[in-house]
């Protein structure tokens, strides 16, 4: 192999340290929407863990601050991530790739009908549920106890508040979930996956 | 101008303090200073040379993928296959479909090739964005 060359394999070992770059390709290689959201789920998840892992450092964070954090990491992954663009409002996150567009509604979860309303502005007012934005997401700050009870509960009030909207477990994160309603605007299916950022911070080994 | 002013407040807005923002820095240097004729297959390695400092792999890849993205796009990445100092060029969805089906099929014979990671290798060109401004600056 020259030495000055990086092959796929090259690429591959790297990635098995990093794992921002174990998805280099991943996202160079998106051609569809289906595959520009799959890869930047993924990004997701890594990112929110890395937030999660410090959670003791977040407990004074606003919920734009704890936005901003998540939209810088997905720039410098290579995406094209903003907030509070407007685009129908002011969006807490909005990212594109090519030429798709993902919207995402960030919340510190306060009561469930704080989320509601979230969820609301997300379908109703920042998305348009066209071809090229047929996914979106809520990222819901938890700093309570017990987020799957939390996410469990917000699970069954959407389905209480909006009885046609379909829910399921999402496989990769199980704490996630997606919902899934026609758009009133576009009448496409509308994809959103609810995803759980855990804040909650209370080490019991000082009392 | 205004877009090369726009690029590095891109760059040091995203990146901050870190070492990525020197490395981003760096590239887009090289990409203004050397004449378009000299850019036309930039390697790992000639990258890797226009750093000022000794950094680490991990963040050299970092930045390479931050400015092949969405955001800051002024390199292309492209892929390029290599065997008995034959060099054959590889469009994006020949690579995509080598990763998914884990084989890669000779872009002359048509034979699948082995160890096909081994040999398949990524290369840079300045985007269509960074060719524009270096249009505008000549």
């Amino acid at each position: 192999m020259p030495e000055e060359n990086i092959s796929l394999r090259d690429l591959r070992m790297m990635g098995r340290i990093d794992p921002t770059i174990n998805r280099f390709l991943d996202r160079i290689l998106v051609e569809k929407y289906d595959e520009f959201i799959e890869a930047l789920y993924q990004d997701f998840d890594s990112i929110i863990t890395l937030i999660q892992a410090n959670a003791e450092l977040r407990q004074n964070d606003s919920e734009d601050r704890l936005t901003i954090d998540i939209k810088n990491q997905l720039n410098c992954m290579g995406y094209d991530a903003s907030h509070e663009e407007k685009h129908g409002g002011h969006t807490d996150l909005l990212v594109k790739k090519c030429d798709y567009i993902w919207i995402g509604e960030a919340k510190i979860h306060r009561d469930y009908e704080y989320l509601w309303k979230g969820f609301l502005q997300l379908s109703t007012r920042y998305s348009t549920g066209d071809i090229d934005q047929m996914n979106g997401g809520m990222i819901i700050y938890i700093f309570n106890k017990d987020t799957r009870s939390v996410m469990e509960t917000w699970q069954n009030r959407l389905k209480k508040n909006y009885p046609s909207c379909d829910t399921r477990a999402c496989e990769r994160r199980p704490l996630a979930f997606f919902s899934s309603h026609i758009h009133e605007k576009s009448g496409n299916p509308f994809l959103i996956r609810h995803m759980p950022v855990m804040l909650y911070f209370d080490p019991k080994d000082r009392i | 101008m205004a877009r090369v002013q726009q690029i590095i407040e891109q760059i040091k807005e995203d990146w901050d303090s870190k070492p990525q923002a020197e490395i981003c820095m760096d590239i887009l240097d090289y990409l203004l200073r050397v004449p378009i004729q000299n850019l036309l297959h930039i390697s790992y390695g000639s990258l890797k040379t226009v750093i000022s400092k000794r950094v680490e792999e991990a963040d050299l890849l970092m930045a390479i993928q931050y400015l092949s993205g969405e955001r800051t796009p002024i390199l292309e990445v492209k892929f390029e296959f290599i065997e008995n100092d034959e060099i054959y060029n590889l469009p994006n969805s020949e690579i995509k479909l080598a990763r998914e089906t884990g084989q890669l099929v000779h872009p002359e014979t048509g034979e699948l090739i082995d160890n096909f990671e081994d040999k398949t290798y990524m290369y840079f060109e300045p985007s269509q964005l960074a060719k524009e401004i270096k249009k505008s600056d000549a």
